[in-house]
């Protein structure tokens, strides 16, 4: 009875994850047929290639749980990355203090935004859409148009690298990049269901006056989230950085609306206090299969965008049926 | 003539209605003429707002026939009770605030100015006509709705309706922020109205009103009529004991202490709220004590309660707890004090409508349960237990979520989530409100047994019966002021009456 | 006189209106070039694209939605024409670019009041099927425009040329329509207030549907000019014009909710984003810095609003 209670409750979330499992299956099972072994070694890599956008993704359902959205993460994952090539220069002996200086500056822009949004009581959209502007023009600027530096190689590992490999960066066990953001997101995990932080997320999000009432500043949770989605953010463009070795310009500028369209997928709504980050990671999931699906079936870019349009469309209308049928 | 004033309008046949299993409205049968003034009373909760809600067809009875114009109809759409000629005017306005007045009274009328552009200069002439034609004071129909204040918008939303040239008008307490004089401007309007053949029916909360105006009231306890009868044929006492009944007998509530303590627990000096026009409040809470406050409407009550928890801000002025200086500056600052507070609205400012019940009891004692930030899973478990025993809080599992529940057990959540924080101030504004009978008997007897703990309490309320029962002492607020007090047991309605209205009482207690 | 509507969203157009003088009186003597017509009509044609998207965006935006799809629909529209216009002809060609920007528009409109599918998220997925299906048209910028048309829409006569007057045109024909008729007073009402809209029997869905449509149809109009402009089809072109429409939306004085704003202050905001990066190219600043002060503008404005609502 009390499964059945949270099979309910969650039903969106299941949903979702059958979904990805469906799609899977099909791909492997159908479209690429691969012995069973290859199939999860490309899989394996599937989860080593999406850290970036986990991670941003991940963010962004903090953001959205709260009430808000971010349209800046993408500027920031790109600025992570120009910031990072240009602090570490390649050197190993730069790695630490490269990735504190960006990290750093990522969190500063979301106190910003943060402030701004619950001080002067801005939309987040509208702010947050300033923001990406004026960073944009800022690394721009800072650039002239040529991204300078380099990532030193042995940052490269956390991209690239797979535990109990046989060599270099032949596929072993599990990669790196997935124990990353696995980490980050079973961290977030445990403060959403065992702290008093996640109470509070859920609480901020689904009646911040209530919440306010109950004894906590919203205001001031609510600053935190951005500042935490602008890590995340610096984390996921410091990720590609170690992807790809260098930095380009506007990196993280595809990011952004894949990471709305996960969370969005995921179950968790623009209105606040509803939905969750293990949604958010199917929609991940099922959008870098999509990509590999795609890229395989020879369709290239257009099928992917055409592919993930009408699934959005499906998917969050069977979202909203079910959510509706249950009020 | 008379013969068209005696046809009957609107007739319900057996009207029944359940919501989750409670029955809100037992066979009602009732009936409205042509040109008559109907008032519908009753208390929070008697059914009153499900009634002209099946009327107006915004919910469909379970049983029953209502006869429109004697045309039997089992359910009627909103759409099919605007072309009958029903027009609801509700509480909440449905005027939109970034239009002009003019252009809100002929909101869904334009095509009597043009086709395919609207003529908006004479759609702005026209309705500055209406507007003075039938409204007292003065006003520019230009301004946008937003700037008008509250009685303007009640009146303007009344006039909208009226052009409508509706058959049935409906009004939902429409009196309930205005001042004496506005009352008298919108009555006007309504006899009007009533002398253009418009059938009135109306909600009301004050029985004097009804006596100026109707010719008819109904009276609603429990989803029964209890009354149905000419207003010239009746009493206002007569009407209160329709309304209440049962209650009178006071078995409802708790017996008060034969003594009250002296400790002054929360003590007022002289504060003001300059935003809300609150002045000159003195106020001793003592130990044990349960203190009702009563008024009327936006006297200024709601936001003496809210600032007794740090929404509000006191401008100037002292208040002590336990004899201490304290300075309230927000809820948390409050709650270490020891002071809880629930507020009017339960969704708006009482719970998360869409987290658990498990949650919202312990939304406000998190860190009773949690060590270093991390939850106890089992110190969880058992204070949510607890909290839903404790109230007998009627819920399939703690893990549904809070809005499945009833509105009764909605609040004995918010209840157990305050007494959570062992409180040694207790402020409720309207605690009973949208909660069944059965749900208040528990609540009094709570607050009687908080309060014999030692914990003190302030209610806040427009139930007078529900105040005179549970108060050792009544406070009377009007524009802003504390205006007199009684004691519970000498209280009576017409004394509140009396100093609620602002007038002076010839002999004090 | 002017009423209620029409007076106010005049008064939230005020800033934009007056930083543009401000803008023009300073490059007109900071800059030599600047008071030439050819520059003049530089701006002019530069505006025209993002000021006709705008004019979309505001009516979808004034009903309390909001459209990202419109530069992938004018990328869409780009792609057909320079597709498809020698084998099918100029016109019919035209016409289905129109259709399908219309359509698209609906389906949106659909999305968001049938399908209970959020705005953001609808019109972001619309956005990538149009963005799929420009691929699968033009994989790479190319296709051809017929150089009569080209000669057209180049063609100047003293201050007017075709871009300003379709830019006029479809200005005053949404002005009317927005300000003037009962459809544009129900889309305030929408934007202001939907649960009162609803009580007052305002017919919601069909009202939303065509003013997604309209922003649709806008958008495929933008499509053609800038076909016409870069002489080719290119999927990739419309990328920056969803949030600059809504930029330009929000600095002329349009509430993001909805429901207060205008037509007046949108061409305004069109006109001030075309117009900043003209500005920096001729005062020799670096043209990257257009970013940061589109960005500061839009936070200026927002807290304009903020200011007057206190």
């Amino acid at each position: 009875m009390k499964f059945f209670n949270i099979f309910k409750r969650n039903l969106i979330v299941f949903s979702i994850y059958i979904l990805l499992i469906i799609i899977a299956i099909v791909f492997y099972g159908l479209i690429i047929r691969l012995p069973l072994s290859k199939s999860i070694a490309h899989f394996l890599d599937l989860i080593r290639q999406v850290a970036p956008l986990s991670l941003i993704s991940l963010g962004q359902t903090l953001v959205l749980l709260v009430g808000g959205i971010d349209l800046s993460v993408g500027a920031i994952a790109s600025l992570a990355n120009i910031l990072s090539a240009n602090f570490m220069k390649g050197e190993v002996s730069l790695i630490p203090i490269s990735v504190f200086l960006t990290l750093t500056i990522c969190i500063l822009i979301g106190f910003i935004s943060g402030i701004v949004i619950v001080k002067v009581k801005m939309p987040p959209f509208l702010i947050t859409l300033a923001m990406s502007s004026v960073i944009r023009g800022a690394y721009l600027l800072y650039t002239g148009g040529a991204p300078r530096g380099g990532i030193a190689n042995e940052f490269r590992s956390i991209a690239r690298e797979w535990i109990g490999s046989p060599i270099g960066n032949a596929p072993g066990i599990f990669p790196v990049a997935g124990i990353v953001w696995i980490a980050v997101f079973v961290a977030l995990l445990f403060a959403i269901n065992k702290t008093i932080f996640g109470v509070e997320l859920y609480a901020v999000g689904g009646n911040p006056r209530t919440a306010w009432l109950s004894g906590f500043n919203p205001n001031k949770f609510t600053i935190g989230i951005y500042m935490l989605s602008a890590t995340l953010a610096g984390m996921s463009g410091l990720m590609h950085s170690a992807l790809i070795g260098g930095a380009l310009l506007h990196v993280g500028d595809p990011y952004l609306l894949d990471s709305i369209a996960a969370t969005c997928m995921g179950g968790t709504t623009f209105d606040g206090g509803v939905g969750g980050i293990v949604g958010t990671i199917a929609g991940v999931l099922i959008i870098q299969l999509l990509n590999a699906i795609t890229t395989i079936m020879g369709m290239k870019e257009t099928g992917k965008y055409i592919v993930l349009g009408l699934l959005i469309i499906a998917i969050l209308s069977i979202n909203h049926l079910i959510a509706s049928s249950r009020r | 003539m008379r013969s068209d004033s005696k046809k009957i309008l609107i007739k319900c046949e057996n009207i029944s209605k359940s919501f989750f299993g409670n029955k809100v409205l037992h066979n009602i049968d009732l009936e409205c003429r042509v040109g008559e003034i109907l008032a519908l009373i009753g208390e929070n909760g008697a059914g009153k707002s499900t009634l002209i809600n099946i009327i107006s067809g915004n919910l469909q009875a379970d049983n029953g026939t209502i006869y429109y114009s004697g045309i039997p109809k089992k359910m009627l759409s909103p759409q099919q009770a605007r072309e009958e000629g029903i027009v609801v005017v509700h509480q909440q306005l449905s005027l939109i605030p970034e239009l002009s007045v003019a252009e809100n009274l002929f909101l869904g009328q334009e095509s009597k100015f043009g086709g395919l552009f609207i003529r908006n200069k004479e759609l702005h002439f026209i309705a500055q006509k209406e507007v003075n034609e039938n409204v007292k004071f003065n006003l520019d129909v230009r301004k946008t709705v937003s700037s008008l204040s509250p009685a303007e918008k009640q009146i303007i939303e009344i006039l909208k309706a009226w052009l409508n040239k509706p058959k049935l008008m409906i009004l939902d307490e429409p009196t309930s922020s205005l001042s004496l004089e506005e009352v008298n401007h919108l009555f006007s309007l309504l006899l009007k109205l009533k002398e253009g053949g418009t059938s009135i029916v109306f909600i009301t909360h004050r029985l004097d009103e009804l006596f100026t105006i109707s010719d008819k009231v109904v009276v609603l306890k429990d989803g029964f009529i209890t009354k149905k009868t000419s207003v010239k044929d009746v009493k206002k006492n007569e009407l209160i004991s329709a309304m209440v009944g049962r209650k009178f007998s006071s078995e409802i509530f708790p017996q008060r202490p034969k003594e009250i303590s002296n400790e002054v627990v929360l003590k007022i000096n002289n504060g003001n709220v300059k935003e809300k026009k609150l002045r000159n409040i003195n106020l001793d809470l003592h130990k044990g004590e349960i203190v009702g406050i009563a008024g009327l409407e936006g006297q200024g009550q709601r936001d003496l309660a809210r600032a007794l928890f740090g929404i509000e801000k006191f401008s100037s002025g002292e208040v002590y707890i336990f004899g201490k200086q304290v300075k309230l500056f927000s809820p948390a600052h409050a709650m270490k004090h020891r002071i809880a507070f629930i507020p009017d609205d339960r969704d708006l400012e009482g719970i998360v409508k869409y987290m658990s019940v498990g949650d919202n009891l312990i939304l406000a004692t998190l860190n009773q349960i949690s060590h270093m930030g991390i939850i106890r899973n089992s110190k969880k478990i058992e204070s949510i237990k607890k909290g839903m025993k404790q109230l007998s809080i009627k819920a399939d599992s703690p893990q549904i979520e809070i809005n499945h529940l009833s509105g009764g057990n909605q609040q004995k959540v918010i209840f157990s989530k305050w007494i959570k924080t062992r409180p040694m101030i207790f402020i409720l504004h309207e605690p009973t409100r949208g909660v069944d009978i059965e749900t208040k008997e528990e609540i009094y007897k709570l607050l009687r047994k908080l309060a014999n703990e030692g914990i003190s309490i302030i209610i806040v309320s427009s139930d007078m019966i529900e105040l005179i029962g549970i108060s050792d002492r009544i406070i009377v607020m009007y524009e802003g002021e504390l205006v007199g007090e009684l004691f519970g047991k000498n209280a009576t309605e017409e004394k509140i009456m009396i100093l609620i209205s602002g007038e002076t009482m010839e002999n004090d207690s | 006189m002017l009423e209620g509507s029409l007076k106010r969203q005049i008064n939230l157009a005020i800033p934009v209106y007056t930083i543009i003088i401000i803008m023009t009186v300073a490059g007109a003597i900071g800059s030599e070039y600047f008071r030439t017509l050819n520059n003049y009509h530089n701006i002019i044609y530069r505006v025209a694209a993002i000021a006709i998207v705008s004019l979309g965006q505001t009516v979808v935006m004034l009903a309390g939605g909001i459209d990202l799809s419109v530069g992938n629909v004018l990328a869409l529209s780009s792609c057909i024409l320079a597709t498809y216009n020698t084998s099918f002809g100029l016109f019919p060609t035209i016409l289905v670019t129109l259709i399908i920007g219309l359509l698209i528009g609906v389906i949106n409109g659909f999305g968001e009041t049938k399908l209970g599918v959020p705005p953001m998220v609808m019109t972001l997925a619309t956005m990538s099927i149009a963005k799929g299906l420009s691929l699968l048209i033009r994989p790479t910028p190319g296709g051809s425009i017929p150089y009569g048309m080209y000669k057209f829409f180049d063609y100047k006569w003293g201050l007017l040329s075709f871009p300003l007057i379709l830019i006029l045109l479809l200005g005053s024909t949404l002005f009317l329509i927005i300000h003037c008729t009962k459809f544009g007073r129900y889309i305030f009402c929408i934007g202001g207030n939907k649960l009162n809209a609803k009580k007052n029997g305002i017919p919601i869905v069909k009202i939303k549907i065509t003013s997604y449509a309209i922003c649709g149809l806008l958008a495929a109009i933008a499509g053609i000019i800038m076909s016409v402009r870069i002489s080719s089809g290119d999927a990739l072109i419309g990328e920056t014009f969803a949030l600059d429409s809504i930029t330009a939306v929000v600095i002329g004085g349009t509430a993001m909710m909805g429901g207060e704003g205008g037509i007046v202050g949108t061409l305004g905001g069109a006109l001030l984003i075309a117009m900043i990066s003209n500005f920096l190219n001729l005062l020799g600043i670096n043209p990257m810095t257009q970013y940061i002060i589109k960005g500061l503008i839009l936070v200026i404005a927002l807290a304009g609003k903020v200011k007057k609502s206190d």
